[in-house]
C-alpha cells in the first residue's frame, strides 16, 4: 500500500510560509459551528511531490478538480504560498506551474477530509493514470487503453 | 514565459468562422500553417493529435476558455496561437459553458516544461477578468496582439 493511502497521522503541514487556504476553511461550517465541532479537527494537510515527467498538466488538473468535487470537504492545493481552490477550474490549477520534482501542498477541510486527501494523493502517485501522450508517432489506436481515465473520477 | 514567447502574431484570429470543436481547431491549425509555423505535410497529423487529446477530456477549462494542444515531433519549439469565437463553440467544457477564447499549443515531445510554463502564463493572465473580457471582445488580430503585449508588460496587474 503506497504511502498515499495511509489514513490518519498525516504530517501536519501548513501551506507555504504560514499561509493556509483562508476562506476554504470557512466553507461548510465556519465560526457558527464552533460550538458543535472545531473545524480545525476536520482539516487535514499533506504534501505530495509531482513525480511524472509531464508535471501537473491540464489533464492532471482536470482529474484533480473532478476528484476533489466528489468530496464534501473543501479542498485547496498550493505551491510556494500560491493557493487555489481545488474544486475551481483546471485553468486555476495549472496556474501553479507545478513541474516534476515540485512539492505541492494539499489541504482538505470537512467530514471526509482524510478520504479526499487519500484520493487526491493517489492521483499524484499514479501519475494521474496516464501520461498526456497523444503523439502521432503511435497515433493509430494508442489512446484506446488510456481513454478511460474518467474511471478515476467516478 | 510570456505570450510573445509562444504566440505567433500572424496566426491570431479574432473571428473564427467554424462553429464546432473540430472546425475551430482546424481553423487555428490552418492559421499556423498560413503563418509558416508548421509544415503542410504535418497539418493533418497535428489536427488528429489535438482531436485525440480532446477525446481524453475536454481542454475547455472554464470561463469560456479552451486550450487545445498536443505534443508533435514536427515542431522544434513551442508554437501557439490565439483565436476568438464571437458566437462561442460547444467544447464539452467542465462548466458546460461555450468557449469563446482559445489558446492552441503545439509542443515538442521532449519539452514538457515549456508547455507547463505556457499554461501557467495563460492561467495567470486570465485571472484578470478585464483582460479576459477584452480578449473575447477583440475586433481584430491587431487588438489581440496589443492585449497580449500589454499583458506581457504587466499592464493588467495580474
Amino acid at each position: 500500500m503506497p504511502w498515499a493511502f495511509r489514513s490518519g497521522g498525516n504530517r501536519d503541514q501548513t501551506f507555504g510560509a504560514g499561509r493556509s487556504a483562508d476562506g476554504m476553511t470557512k466553507q461548510g461550517g465556519g465560526r457558527h459551528d464552533r460550538s458543535l465541532f472545531n473545524m480545525d479537527d476536520l482539516k487535514k494537510t499533506r504534501t505530495v511531490t509531482v513525480t511524472n515527467d509531464e508535471g501537473f498538466h491540464l489533464r492532471a488538473a482536470t482529474l484533480f478538480v473532478l476528484c476533489a468535487r466528489r468530496f464534501r470537504s473543501a479542498v485547496a492545493i498550493g505551491k510556494e504560498g500560491h493557493v487555489v481552490d481545488g474544486k475551481s477550474t483546471p485553468l486555476q490549477l495549472v496556474g501553479l506551474g507545478a513541474c516534476r520534482g515540485d512539492e505541492v501542498a494539499l489541504e482538505a477541510t470537512g467530514p471526509d477530509a482524510a478520504e479526499a486527501l487519500d484520493a487526491l494523493a493517489a492521483l499524484f502517485a499514479s501519475h494521474f493514470d496516464i501520461e498526456e501522450s497523444t503523439q502521432p508517432t503511435d497515433r493509430e489506436d494508442s489512446s484506446e487503453n488510456v481513454a478511460d481515465g474518467d474511471a478515476v473520477t467516478g | 514565459m510570456k505570450f510573445a514567447d509562444f504566440v505567433c502574431g500572424k496566426a491570431i484570429r479574432a473571428n473564427l468562422e467554424a462553429q464546432d470543436k473540430e472546425g475551430v481547431i482546424r481553423e487555428m491549425v490552418q492559421a499556423l500553417l498560413d503563418a509558416g509555423k508548421i509544415d503542410a505535410d504535418e497539418q493533418e497529423s497535428i489536427v488528429k493529435a489535438i482531436l485525440k487529446r480532446e477525446e481524453l477530456g475536454s481542454t475547455g477549462i472554464g470561463r469560456g476558455v479552451a486550450v487545445p494542444h498536443t505534443k508533435h515531433p514536427s515542431v522544434e519549439q513551442l508554437v501557439g496561437t490565439v483565436a476568438v469565437s464571437k458566437e462561442g463553440v460547444n467544447f464539452s467544457s467542465l462548466d458546460g459553458e461555450k468557449v469563446q477564447l482559445l489558446f492552441l499549443l503545439i509542443s515538442p515531445p521532449d519539452r514538457p516544461g515549456d508547455h507547463l510554463r505556457a499554461l501557467e502564463n495563460i492561467s495567470r493572465q486570465l485571472r484578470d477578468e478585464t483582460f479576459c473580457r477584452f480578449l473575447k471582445r477583440a475586433h481584430s488580430a491587431e487588438d489581440i496582439v496589443q492585449l497580449l503585449d500589454e499583458a506581457d508588460n504587466n499592464q493588467f496587474g495580474a
